[in-house]
Parts: structure tokens; sequence; C-alpha cells
């Protein structure tokens, strides 16, 4: 459903040559577009499962549907409202983006390089990650639904889905007292794990167990070191000692090796690792387009394909994003 | 108050996040979770920062849930898990491609044993295509998805996002497509083969950029700044850090009255981004963090502070959604760790239980839920098929 003058998206630059932007088709495939008022919706909402509004989608638009409004007169309807803060308390009603979410949500403050500035991740992760749990929210009300013929009003808050990305920086913080910063492309809790030089670009390394560790020095051709007490555990490898040294190492191996000569070695030798493509690069990758992951209707925008690979009900992208008011017919 | 997924049983053979976030995503919503482990525990038991003789991290990921500690390379072993299988609704691995296979518990070999079973797998690259078989962590999916290569400035190199985006998107994208299969399987009464690809969902994560492909200067990261509208971006306040976000016509509109500059249009925006932003930061930095956010927020323009993990932590508001909630393990006491972002009216997610010690469940999921005797209890302990707390003292 979208205001008389469609969807502030569709207007966003860059525009395709209809007038609509590619950032509004690629959101909206598989949809059906009718323009909102009040009784419209009261109309439709009786006849749907599922309600999804944003902050922006009923207040702005003069419509009040209240809870006790949707419990006494929709009672099995499973309605989602994603917000930036959520519906209860200190900070309920807040405005914000995912901007905003990022950087309230501990996401900003933890990534970039030490020292620097910091930055927000530069894909919008705070919205993707809410739309997945509201996604999982939602489809679990429904299930439950079957059997007690009860909706529910879920409360989902953008806050909440960045703050459950800190996982791995909760335990720093309540253990030590430390707030971690940005570490790059380190990771806090096991090492050798960054992006390392080599002659022609960068190589990504993931060491994440002794295992692989022993792997690597057998490849560099030092497994005289597999026992040696500085970094032969991982708790050793992350310290302040020895996360240099093993950082050393990697680097000395890497030196006179392209990117490509270092994946191809270190991938025969089971040590995780990998190239950093652009999204160019990505559109081409053969394993993203095996997985049908970039979609294209007539020529117009690419939008991405379903995440949702299933033997039984596979996810599919079936028609391109509405024009605006295009299915008017809908009987509400 | 009921949480949906009650009644809903979960068998979960994971190593690390991907795995046992998502099932812990499920317990969440109220699904019952059999951890069945290694017998020496699930690898991430053994990560950096300890509480007591467990890595932090794995309490994080694995409240709520039961430990049943099986061999499931040997006979006897596969005989528990397969008659833990027939009891379940879902199984959750997130093992390389082709572990399961080589191990015999591959989707063709369970779907015998339980054909309602949802069966899903969480992998770097999912079960199809000619990358399925590279080893991949959470930097390295990154990295190849474009993720890396949109994040950071245009002069700087890429950079991770610094939460482990990959392994929890993975998770919470396993969480969504298994309740669909709950769905499914409700009305007919099948189970499937769900393969989630950890690439495939940060490829995903980047589609709003695509939008630039056909454009002279293509998707480029950009810092802090959005591509399309202005000014989005991180403000030097005089003790701190704030964000600003403009998204809407009303929100410029706001923002240009409280600076006393002239109204501009959104499709303008980017072109005034300069001078708004310098206009933006002499403001800002005239005032403390507090201060900035109240008077933009008093303004009606959205701004919100760069919060760390302490200020997570000691934001009274984190406790009271209950994001951060305090539980007692019996032997590690108070841990502070992740709430449910599951909020409902009928439910505000389930958080019950501190992670399990090895072999904690082990007598009263054999005993009670699969009626095995005492005896042959102590059997398959005995020839190391199981740990049972109990007798491992």
């Amino acid at each position: 459903m979208e205001p008389p003058e469609g969807d502030r998206l569709r207007r966003q630059p860059p525009n395709a040559a209809d007038g609509t932007s590619p950032t509004f088709q690629n959101l909206n495939a598989n949809k059906e577009s009718i323009v909102v008022d009040d009784a419209a919706l009261r109309a439709l909402i009786g006849k749907a499962d599922i309600l999804l509004t944003d902050q922006t989608t009923l207040g702005d638009r003069g419509i009040e549907l209240t809870d006790d409004d949707v419990e006494a007169r929709y009672p099995s309807l499973v309605a989602c409202h994603f917000s930036p803060f959520g519906r209860s308390g200190a900070l309920a009603g807040r405005p914000g983006g995912e901007l905003i979410a990022q950087a309230m949500g501990g996401i900003v403050a933890t990534t970039g390089h030490p020292g620097e500035l910091p930055h927000r991740a530069g894909p919008p992760l705070a919205s993707h990650n809410a739309a997945l749990l509201g996604g999982a929210a939602i489809l679990s009300a429904l299930y439950d639904k079957e059997e007690s013929g009860k909706g529910a009003i879920i409360d989902l808050a953008l806050y909440d889905a960045s703050v459950s990305l800190l996982y791995t920086f909760l335990p720093a913080y309540f253990l030590s007292g430390k707030t971690p910063g940005p570490m790059g492309n380190k990771h806090m809790m096991v090492a050798p794990w960054d992006n390392y030089p080599t002659k022609d670009g960068w190589v990504i390394v993931c060491v994440a167990n002794d295992r692989q560790w022993h792997d690597f020095l057998r490849l560099m051709g030092k497994a005289d070191l597999i026992d040696d007490p500085r970094f032969a555990e991982n708790d050793e490898r992350v310290s302040e000692i020895g996360r240099p040294l093993v950082d050393g190492l990697v680097i000395d191996y890497l030196a006179d090796k392209t990117t490509d000569e270092a994946i191809a070695l270190l991938r025969e030798h089971n040590v995780p690792a990998g190239p950093i493509y652009d999204v160019p690069t990505l559109m081409e990758n053969p394993q993203f387009r095996a997985r049908e992951m970039v979609q294209t209707f007539g020529g117009s925008a690419r939008t991405a394909g379903s995440i949702f690979k299933m033997s039984e009900t596979p996810g599919r992208v079936h028609s391109a994003a509405p024009a605006l008011g295009r299915h008017a017919e809908i009987e509400p | 108050m009921s949480a949906p997924l009650e009644g809903v049983r979960v068998v979960e053979l994971g190593a690390y996040t991907t795995g046992p976030l998502c099932a812990r995503y499920l317990s969440n919503l109220g699904a019952e979770i059999i951890k069945v482990e290694p017998l020496k525990g699930e690898s991430m038991r053994t990560f950096a920062y300890k509480v007591g003789d467990v890595s932090y991290i794995f309490h994080v990921h694995n409240v709520n849930k039961k430990s049943v500690p099986v061999d499931t390379n040997t006979k006897d072993g596969k005989a528990v898990l397969f008659d833990l299988l027939r009891t379940a609704d879902v199984l959750i691995e997130n093992f390389a491609y082709g572990s399961m296979q080589k191990w015999g518990l591959d989707y063709e070999t369970i779907r015998a044993v339980n054909p309602a079973l949802i069966y899903c797998s969480l992998s770097g690259f999912g079960h199809t295509g000619p990358d399925r078989h590279l080893r991949a962590f959470d930097t390295v999916i990154q990295g190849m998805a474009g993720v890396m290569a949109m994040t950071g400035t245009r002069e700087g190199p890429p950079i991770k996002i610094g939460i482990s985006a990959a392994d929890n998107m993975g998770s919470a994208a396993g969480a969504m497509a298994i309740t669909a299969a709950l769905h499914h399987k409700c009305r007919t009464g099948r189970g499937q083969h769900i393969n989630i690809s950890m690439h495939d969902i940060q490829g995903w994560l980047t589609s709003e950029c695509w939008a630039l492909l056909d454009t002279e200067a293509g998707p480029q990261r950009n810092g802090n700044r959005h591509f399309a509208v202005a000014p989005q971006n991180i403000f030097a306040a005089a003790d701190g850090l704030i964000a600003v976000e403009i998204e809407t016509q009303k929100q410029l509109d706001a923002l240009c009255d409280m600076l006393g500059v002239g109204q501009i249009a959104l499709e303008d925006s980017k072109a005034h981004e300069a001078s708004l932003e310098a206009a933006l930061q002499e403001w800002v930095a005239a005032r403390s963090v507090d201060t900035a956010v109240e008077d933009c927020l008093a303004c009606k323009v959205p701004a919100g502070r760069v919060q760390g993990m302490d200020d997570v932590a000691e934001n009274p508001f984190t406790w009271e959604r209950e994001i951060l909630v305090s539980l007692q393990h019996p032997e590690s006491g108070e841990v502070k760790i992740l709430g449910s972002p599951f909020k409902s009216n009928r439910s505000p997610g389930v958080v019950s239980s501190a992670a399990p010690t090895v072999g904690q469940h082990t007598r009263d999921v054999l005993g009670g839920l699969l009626g095995y005797s005492d005896e042959r209890i102590d059997a398959l302990v005995a020839d190391k098929v199981i740990v049972d707390e109990a007798s491992s003292v």
C-alpha cells in the first residue's frame, strides 16, 4: 500500500528511464500496489493474514490503528511493526533509519581501523537483519495461529536487531570492562585473522582453530613451530605478544605470492582464505550466478534472487515491482 | 502468554556460530533445543574469554538448550541420534558441505528415518554451485560478497563489518526459512531440505547498491554517507560522536530550519552535501553529545549517539527492552547475555536457562523422551558412545 504520490523510494536517484528508481524495483519485486486510504486498509486487513508496517506507513498517512482495534476486530491477524527503537521503553517512537540504528546499536563504533573515525557497515545491515528476524517472528506466529487461532502483534526494533549482532563483543566488555573499538579486519577471539598483503593485492585469511594453524605452519614449511609455546594455542595467538608474531609469519609467507597463488595454496591446505571482490565482480561470480542470486526482468533493474533455497518450497522471484496503483482492481 | 514455537523440537548438530545461533533464535521463539555435541563438548566452548572453564561466547549462543553429547561416528551413537530425530521437527547443521554425507547423515539418509523432518543446512556457499566445497569463515564471506568493498572510505582499504555479519545473518535467515518450513509441514505433513548460503545472504545485503551498477561511477564505498540522500554522516560533538540521518523531505526541511539555511529539495540534497555537512559539523561541535541529540530531536531531526559496547551495555533502555538480560549459571554465577529480539503481545521471547554443561541433559532426554532404561544409558556411557554429566564427574 502506497501513499497517493507513491513510495518515496520510487523517486530516489539514480532513476531508471521510466522514472522509477532501481532501488525501489529491487525491494519490491513480487508485490502488488494499491494506493492506501483508511477504508481500503481496514477492508483489506479483514482478509489478510499479515500486516507489516514501518514507522512511516500508517501514522504519517493519517491512519489510526491501535493495538486494541487490532485485537478486538482482527484477532487472528499477525501484525508486525518495524521501528527504530520499538514500541516500549524510554526511546520508543524516536526517529531514525539505518545509520542511526547502526550508530546506536554498536555497529558503527566497532567497524573501521583502530585510531580512525569509525564507519557504518556500507550495506544496510540493521534493516536486513531486522527483516530476517521479523520474518521468523511472523512465520512462527502464523504457525502458532494454525492451532490457537490467535494472531499476534509483533514489535520488531532495528535497535534490538543491531544489538543482537554484538555477541562477539559482549564477552570482552563484561569480563574485562574494556570497550572494544574498531579492529580493522581482525577478529577479537581468534588469530591469525585479517586481510594480508600479497604481491598484487590482498588475501583474507581466517584461522579459526589450532588444527588449521598447524596446517598453515606445515604449508609455510615451519612444522617445527607447531609446539612453540608462544602461539601453539589460540589463547596465546590472540594475546598481545602472540598476535603480532603469527601475523608476521603470515605476512612474510605471502609477500612473494600473488593473490591467486596464495588462495590456491591456502585452500589446498584447508586454511580458509579468499579474495576481496567488488560488487561488479560479485555480479559475474560463478557461484552467485549458479545460485541465481541476480535476477532481472526484461532488462530492467537487477533484483536479488531468493536466499531461501528449499527443496519443497523454494523461494522465487516471479514478477517485477509494480507500477503505482497497478492493482487498484484488488477488491477490498 | 505463550511463545509461538512451544512444542517444536529441534536437534542441533552445530559448531561455532551459525548453527548454534540459529537454534538459539528458535529457542527464543519457544522451541525445545537438543544440542547433540561431540563427547568432549562443542568447539566454541574453548574460545577465548572464559567464564570458569567455558567460553563466554558459548554461553551467549547456547542459552535455553539441552546438552546430549553423542559420538555419532559409532553405530550405537548413530542409533541414538536417529531415535532423537524420529521425535524431532527440525535438524540444524552447519558443517562444511560434504561432511554430513561423509558421516552418513546426509538428507536422503535422514529423510528415510523421518520424512516429516525439516533438515536445515547452513554453510558458507550453500550445497549447490562451483564453490560449494570451499571452506570459509565470516570475513572470507564478507570479502567475497562485496560487503567489504562497500564498507569504509573510497581513499582507504576495504573494511569488514566489525561484527560477524555473515555468521549472524545466516542464523537469522535459517530461522526464517525453518519457520516457513514448519508452516508448510503443518499443512502438508512433509519435511524438506533447506540449504542456506552465507555468501548468498551477504551478496543480497549489498543489493541496495546494485542500483548504481549502470551509473558511470558504479557502486563505491562511501564512508558513512548514503549514495542518494544527504546529509547522513557521523559528526563530532564536544565529547563524542553522533549520527545524523536525513531520509525524507520533512526531515530535510527541519534540518535546514535548525541550521538557518534555505530549503532544499530532497532530490537535490546530494549536491548540497558538503555545505550541509559543514554547517551541521559546526553546529554539533558546539554541543555535548547529549545536548546535540536532544536539540536535533526537538527540531524533529533524527539523530543518535554513536554507542560503543559500553554505552549499549550501560544504557538502561537496553535492559528495559530486555535485549540484554542477566542469567544465573549454576557454576559461573551471573552471566550477562543477549535477550530475545522477538517481542510480541503474546510472548516477550524466551530466555529461560543458561547454557548447559556437557551432558547435563543426557539422562533426562534419553530416559524421559526416548524411554531408554538406566541400564541402557549406563552401557552407552561405558562404551563411550554418550556422555552423561552425572557419570562423568
